[in-house]
């Protein structure tokens, strides 16, 4: 529940104020309405709607090539939709995207910066990006710093970080200006076990804090340990995006059964479905 | 293995021009027409000048000639040298190269780096060549045999001076290994990299001292009234000692229809290109050794490394996002080595054809008659070499700078800041540092070879108006058609819209240095005025056609996951 519902403020009145859409009862931070994405003739993304509201981890997955990386870069305005409409904290990334980005927090799948540029300057550097004053960023980054043990080598070249660092730093950029939404394109790629614990304990606490998260991921067991609500990518479509007992519920799973288990059964009804619709 | 490489590049060409929907067919049409019709503009030009020199009795041959010579040593120096620089890099530092050296076939990336240095990365100069060609066939009637033979000589000579080049950075690399060995912190790659400088830095002066003492008095033999037309022979042995005087040689053979002589110059071009060749395959024997020693660097997998950079406070006063970008911009140039080399030899060249000054200073003080319009021509030719150095440069760093954000542009388009911005903070960086550097050069020119006060002011007027309007029209084409096929900013300089880009400068600069000409002969500002409004248009079409329109461009390579 969200400060605004808890004081019993009215529906209108916080939308004014903070820019949110209310979604059901819940205040929700990321909503995605119908967006499609074509590259030339190529469908990548059709008609997908999905929210995060507030103090919610929200776990995207599907097999490689169904479209969950476009649909981050769409959110986080990397790329342009064919059609449809995405709003972080009210505000629409197309139309106000200097607002709806001020809200959020983006670590890619591939967590590349200038080479020659120091892990600690390029935190410096994003902080600048978002407005942050140099005293308060170099507060922010000595507090950062410490999460992954990143402050020996802080002041080295970002190319001759492992593929593990990398990732590290890119997690630190993305929470330095302490965003409302997290958006994360496969999170734990190069971390070791230690790291792993770590980002899900402090994506943990993120929300628990009232932030939202989207992470698109294959790692079905970090999935399964953090988030609680869930979409199912496939071939471009979104065959089921919903809090996780939802969604076991569609699959006809019982409470027990595991995320894979949903997965697999989803994916495979949508296969078979497909190739049925092929054949007729 | 260059089978599949061949194949694979023809693909690549396949897919550029496969348009899939009206509104591409009809951009690559207007694309394709106005490089058709900048290509013939340039045709044009180089038949009027070629007719203008054809109607001078004394000189209508040698100094075509000279012409010949002089061109093809600057545009082979400028090949060579370029293929030392991105060579250096492609050879030993391209990420994309772990997949191949990790295979059995490890032996193919040289193949590649030859196809990519040394044999596709020279189609621009067929594009240059061809007009002139043209254009030759059109004042000399040369036929197709002239023609042909003219563009093997280019291509042959663009062949050996890259591939020459390369067999040059391997030996450099074998040196550079065993050096190494024997310095106790030897860095193979730098020691490595500090050749290739020395090596352009005497390659530059073997050219520049001889050239330097030129004579054009007794080079076309002004003095000797007992002829009608001038003789080759004394800019033939000035010449002699470089390889493009064979190019030049074919090329003068073709324009004076000794046919034997140009296939005997062509033909030697061909064996010495065959000839490095089999050398780099000979020396290519050991490149994954010299390839694995290279490699080795600093490099943080864990957190105890002894290499770091003082804390830095590089961005701790920064308070703007404009400041941010634009410290960014700068901080990375100057920590590139291959940008800092890239802009040294540049602003060398740049530096080494404004000092020409000297020597066209003396031949023309000895003839005090013609020194006044000599001087004005003068200036109007050092506008031209302003507007192609601006050029150059706008074309090397200016003109990729978005598209080489390819990998991290994530950072800023993923944050509170609009493109607009980002173009204006490149803006700021090029356009400011391109006009910088111009004002410099054209005060060297003007204490070289002093001019009038109203003069000196016109021509600096006009080469900082030009340089500015230059960069700019670069980072806009550059911004506007961005290009992720590959990671290195001299690759993406010979794209096509690059050498629109260039096309484009070629016809700008030379109607303005016909209207500084102009303007300072008989002082009318009518040439001062057209020349203020075609700059200007050309910013407002960058304006209103890229920096616009940027939100519509998407800056992230695509990918189908």
């Amino acid at each position: 529940m969200s400060t605004a519902q808890a004081v019993g403020i009215s529906d209108r009145f916080f939308m004014r104020q903070s820019g949110k859409k209310p979604y059901g009862k819940i205040w929700v931070m990321l909503h995605v309405s119908n967006i499609s994405k074509q590259f030339g003739a190529h469908q990548v993304l059709d008609d997908i709607s999905l929210s995060v509201p507030d103090g919610s981890i929200c776990a995207l997955i599907g097999p490689n090539g169904s479209g969950k990386t476009t649909l981050t870069k769409i959110i986080a305005g990397l790329l342009q939709p064919t059609a449809g409409t995405v709003t972080i904290a009210g505000a629409d990334i197309v139309r106000d995207p200097v607002t709806a980005k001020a809200q959020l927090g983006y670590i890619p799948d591939n967590p590349e910066a200038w080479g020659k540029m120091t892990g600690r300057e390029l935190l410096h550097f994003v902080g600048a990006l978002y407005g942050m004053t140099p005293a308060a960023r170099a507060q922010r980054i000595e507090e950062l710093l410490p999460i992954f043990a990143l402050t020996d080598i802080a002041d080295r070249d970002f190319e001759q970080y492992s593929r593990g660092n990398r990732q590290k730093f890119s997690i630190l950029t993305a929470l330095l200006h302490e965003p409302k939404l997290l958006l994360i394109d496969e999170p734990i790629v190069g971390l070791d076990p230690e790291s792993v614990s770590i980002l899900e304990q402090l994506l943990v606490d993120f929300a628990a804090k009232g932030g939202s998260v989207l992470i698109t991921t294959h790692t079905l067991l970090v999935a399964e340990h953090i988030a609680d609500r869930v979409g199912i990518l496939a071939h471009g479509s979104l065959l089921a995006a919903d809090t996780v007992d939802v969604v076991r519920a569609q699959a006809e799973k019982g409470p027990d059964a595991s995320l894979s288990q949903v997965y697999h059964t989803i994916v495979g009804q949508s296969v078979a479905e497909t190739a049925q619709s092929d054949q007729s | 293995m260059l089978t599949f490489l061949l194949q694979f590049q023809g693909r690549k060409i396949t897919r550029l021009f496969a348009a899939r929907s009206a509104g591409q067919l009809i951009t690559s049409l207007l694309f394709v027409g106005l490089f058709v019709g900048l290509a013939v503009g340039f045709c044009w030009l180089l038949i009027a000048g070629l007719e203008s020199v054809q109607v001078n009795e004394f000189l209508r041959i040698a100094l075509p000639y000279f012409l010949y010579e002089l061109f093809l040593l600057v545009l082979f120096g400028l090949v060579g040298v370029s293929a030392l620089i991105s060579g250096a890099f492609a050879l030993f530092r391209q990420s994309s190269d772990m997949w191949f050296m990790a295979s059995p076939r490890f032996q193919s990336v040289l193949v590649s780096k030859a196809l990519q240095v040394g044999v596709f990365s020279l189609w621009p100069l067929v594009v240059i060549a061809l007009p002139l060609l043209v254009a030759m066939q059109v004042v000399y009637d040369i036929g197709v045999w002239g023609m042909v033979i003219g563009m093997l000589a280019v291509v042959s000579m663009g062949v050996l001076t890259s591939v020459a080049a390369l067999v040059w950075l391997l030996c450099l690399g074998y040196l550079s290994v065993a050096a190494s060995r024997r310095m106790p912190r030897g860095d193979a790659f730098g020691i490595f990299l500090s050749s290739v400088v020395l090596t352009i830095v005497v390659a530059g002066l073997l050219v520049w001292l001889p050239l330097r003492d030129f004579d054009l008095y007794s080079l076309f033999a002004v003095r000797d009234f007992s002829i009608t037309e001038a003789p080759t022979t004394y800019i033939a042995s000035q010449f002699q000692y470089y390889l493009s005087h064979l190019a030049a040689t074919a090329f003068y053979a073709v324009q004076t229809g000794a046919m034997v002589v140009a296939w005997q110059a062509v033909g030697w071009l061909v064996a010495l290109a065959v000839g490095v060749t089999v050398l780099y395959s000979f020396l290519g024997r050991g490149f994954l050794h010299i390839w694995q020693l290279l490699q080795e660097s600093h490099f943080v997998a864990a957190s105890n490394s002894e290499t770091k950079r003082p804390v830095s406070n590089q961005f701790s006063r920064i308070h703007s996002t404009w400041g941010a970008l634009v410290r960014r911009e700068i901080l990375v140039f100057f920590r590139t080595p291959r940008d800092v080399f890239w802009l040294g030899f540049l602003l060398l060249l740049w530096l080494v054809i404004t000092s020409f000054d000297v020597f066209l200073v003396e031949n023309v003080a000895r003839s005090s008659a013609a020194a006044e319009s000599a001087s004005q021509w003068i200036q109007a030719a050092q506008f031209l070499v302003i507007t192609y150095f601006a050029a150059a440069i706008a074309l090397r760093f200016a003109f990729p700078s978005f598209s080489i954000e390819r990998d991290h542009v994530w950072v800023l388009l993923s944050s509170p800041m609009s493109l607009q911005r980002l173009f204006a903070a490149k803006a700021l960086v090029y356009v400011g540092g391109i006009v910088a550097l111009t004002l410099v050069v054209t005060m060297i020119h003007l204490w070289i070879l002093p001019s009038t006060g109203v003069n000196a002011g016109w021509f600096v007027c006009f080469g900082l108006i030009a340089s500015a309007t230059v960069a700019l029209v670069g980072l806009g084409i550059g911004a506007r058609f961005p290009n992720f096929a590959s990671d290195d900013p001299q690759q993406m300089s010979t794209s096509v819209p690059g050498l629109v880009f260039m096309l484009i400068v070629i016809g700008y600069s030379s109607l303005s240095a016909y209207a500084l000409f102009s303007l300072l002969t008989t002082q009318n500002l009518l040439f001062a005025g057209a020349f203020a409004v075609g700059s200007l248009i050309m910013v407002w079409l960058v304006y209103t056609l890229v920096v616009q329109r940027l939100q519509q461009v998407e800056f992230v390579p695509i990918t189908h996951s």
